[in-house]
């Protein structure tokens, strides 16, 4: 093996088949992220039950009870409450994680500064350890609706539409940690940025409550069609339309891509920085 | 072979007073820049062989952890270029990613693998670490139950694991006891031997001259010298006793340390004197050495006790000798005068020695050995150096022998 100066700086290809080189790196790091939930704490990971079910709970007084809202003309406040649970909990998912990460750089200067170390690979194992425990509250839910009413084949439409959706969570965690490392107001901004974008997209209601002045507007953002899918397969039982597939895969490699590159630009940077 | 060459290697670090600096910098695109510069590394070349062990010297700020750093792949060079032939591993801090609530064995498996070997690997060479390491006992007990010292044993341990070719060491031996700073010489001495190249970085000269072949000493990020361990240790010695005394000269206090005492007899002039009688600071092992104490005194006092303590530049006490002990009776002092104490030969090893002078009253019988009140006491009222006539090496002291051979058949 043979390094040269030009070693520190490795492409953007180089970061990408890395991953796969890595991935039991990933694994040991993603097994290490859900264990350290439980050091020291009482609840451990029931946390990641008692979290959603603490929000659906809230969310169901506050818009099922004081605002009346239904998930349609013809529904009930139980309805609503499953569509509640069906944007809460993928939306709970991507949120969790990407503010998890967002601080996986940061949080490991001692691997940046002292031991060469792929350093796409924090937020990766940070994303897909909270992805792991989060599931398990989607697994509840799921379980929870083939009680109620029955899921139909299209259940097995879900783990690609959750693997689309991990893509783009670990994109923008790559863009976002990194960020962080250069301007640590990244830390701040994001938790306001999810708040806003979570109101913004059909969790707490559904697409066709949008007025359809906005609903091109709305139309703009991938994670309505993340949860649109979600809808779709648990609570309608239908496949996913060929736009919803089409725009999750396109806006997944393209996040996914442009925040390995963002890494790769600031890898430098990063390493002088943090 | 050259396993590591660097060609005017240079690192420039950009600084930026604020934070929104580097967002406004960011914003323009890098069209205009807001950053002051600092250079931490600049137009540093050298080469090294394999198998060869470089020490990399310097005062802080030098920027021999810029320059690990650099080799390490860790951060890039701003000028220059460098190539390393074989497999890096650098040590710049003991116990990077370890985590306090895991066991010592769950730490090696994790670090391990952080350090870049395979699960496979790491088990296979997790007893060879275990037993480095002396952990049998304790490696399924939490890290946090570990002293510091079984920590850097530990992390040694599994950075040996690597089995690199190419060892840079950032000042980590300072961490440890002398046990396990022993262990690692040994160990780096054992794999320089088997073909290995190490480059380490520390302020200690006595250790880089015990385990390197070559230094290269660095100055506010220049290069200053690359040469034989013994010829930069001995330069950058002297060069910081230079700057030693400078600092001193430049705080307008007189040489020496601290004073204490009633003052009844003053110490004067403490003189060390060579064989032709001349002053004379620096000797070599097995030279006549001459200490005068002058001293001043207003009264008359019968048979005071006159204290030598030596002590080196670490502080530790090379010897000392006090006449009230040795029951020397050294008569009346009053008004001025001298005493002459000679070291005949001098057994000193290789070093610079602080020399504290003490006069105390006379005492008898049990209390004699209680010195809290002396009439005059001044710390490191001189200092000297000591070199070895023949082969350099830093001995505490050369002690005395006598040879025998007896051939039985």
């Amino acid at each position: 093996m043979v390094g040269t100066s030009d070693t520190m700086v490795r492409s953007f290809s180089d970061s990408l088949s890395g991953l796969l080189r890595h991935s039991e790196l990933i694994r040991m790091l993603t097994a290490d992220e859900v264990r350290r939930m439980q050091i020291g704490s009482v609840a451990g990971l029931y946390w990641v039950l008692i979290k959603p079910l603490f929000l659906v709970g809230l969310y169901s007084v506050l818009f099922g009870i004081v605002f009346q809202a239904r998930g349609g003309p013809a529904q009930t406040a139980a309805d609503y409450l499953l569509v509640l649970l069906t944007g809460l909990l993928p939306w709970l998912l991507f949120s969790e994680a990407v503010s998890a990460a967002a601080g996986s750089i940061t949080a490991n200067t001692s691997l940046v500064t002292k031991i060469v170390f792929p350093i796409e690979i924090l937020p990766v194992s940070k994303v897909l350890g909270t992805t792991m425990s989060g599931l398990a509250g989607l697994a509840v839910l799921v379980a929870l609706l083939a009680f109620l009413h029955g899921v139909g084949w299209t259940l097995v439409l879900l783990p690609p539409l959750l693997l689309a959706q991990l893509v783009f969570t670990i994109g923008l965690a790559w863009c976002v940690s990194a960020v962080n490392v250069a301007i640590r107001d990244t830390n701040q901004v994001l938790p306001l940025v999810l708040t806003a974008w979570m109101f913004v997209s059909p969790v707490v209601y559904t697409t066709d409550m949008v007025p359809s002045a906005l609903a091109s507007v709305f139309a703009c953002n991938p994670m309505a069609y993340f949860l649109d899918g979600y809808r779709m397969i648990l609570l309608a039982n239908q496949p996913p339309t060929a736009l919803i597939w089409v725009m999750v895969t396109v806006t997944a490699v393209a996040v996914f891509l442009s925040g390995l590159w963002v890494l790769c630009r600031m890898r430098a940077l990063i390493a002088d920085l943090i | 072979m050259i396993a590591i060459q660097a060609k005017h290697l240079s690192k420039t670090y950009r600084w930026y007073a604020r934070r929104a600096d580097l967002f406004k910098e960011l914003l323009w695109l890098n069209r205009r820049t807001y950053h002051k510069e600092r250079v931490a590394l600049d137009d540093v070349s050298f080469e090294v062989g394999t198998g060869e062990c470089i020490g990399v010297m310097g005062q802080n700020g030098a920027g021999k952890s810029t320059l690990l750093k650099l080799l390490a792949g860790l951060s890039a060079p701003t000028g220059g270029s460098f190539e390393v032939n074989g497999k890096v591993v650098a040590l710049l801090e003991l116990g990077t990613g370890f985590h306090p609530d895991y066991s010592g064995i769950e730490n090696i498996r994790i670090n391990g693998m952080l350090l870049g070997l395979s699960r496979k690997e790491v088990e296979h060479r997790l007893p060879a670490v275990v037993e480095f390491a002396e952990l049998q006992e304790a490696i399924h007990q939490p890290l946090r139950t570990y002293s510091t010292g079984m920590q850097a044993r530990l992390a040694f341990a599994i950075a040996t694991s690597l089995q690199p070719d190419i060892l840079l060491i950032d000042e980590v031996l300072a961490v440890g006891d002398a046990y396990f700073v022993n262990k690692c010489i040994q160990y780096l001495q054992r794999f320089i031997g088997n073909g290995g190249t190490a480059l380490v970085v520390s302020h200690n000269s006595f250790l880089l001259g015990r385990l390197c072949h070559k230094i290269l000493w660095l100055e506010q990020g220049r290069f200053r010298q690359f040469d034989t361990a013994q010829a930069v240790c001995r330069a950058y010695d002297l060069h910081v006793r230079e700057l030693e005394s400078a600092r001193q000269e430049q705080d307008g206090r007189p040489a020496g340390g601290p004073r204490w005492g009633s003052g009844e007899i003053r110490i004067g002039s403490v003189l060390l004197l060579g064989r032709e009688g001349c002053q004379e600071y620096s000797y070599f092992r097995g030279d006549r050495m001459v200490v005068r104490v002058n001293y001043e005194t207003a009264g008359r006092y019968r048979s005071p006790s006159v204290y030598l303590l030596i002590s080196n530049q670490n502080g530790i006490l090379a010897t000392s000798c006090f006449s009230g002990e040795e029951s020397v009776d050294l008569g009346v002092f009053q008004g001025a005068g001298q005493i002459d104490v000679v070291f005949d030969p001098l057994l000193l090893g290789d070093g610079s020695y602080w020399l504290s002078v003490g006069i105390f009253p006379h005492k008898e019988g049990p209390e004699s050995i209680y010195r809290l009140d002396p009439y005059d006491y001044h710390e490191r009222a001189c200092e000297f150096t000591v070199k070895r006539p023949d082969r350099p090496l830093q001995t505490v002291f050369d002690h005395p022998v006598s040879w025998s051979h007896s051939c039985r058949s």
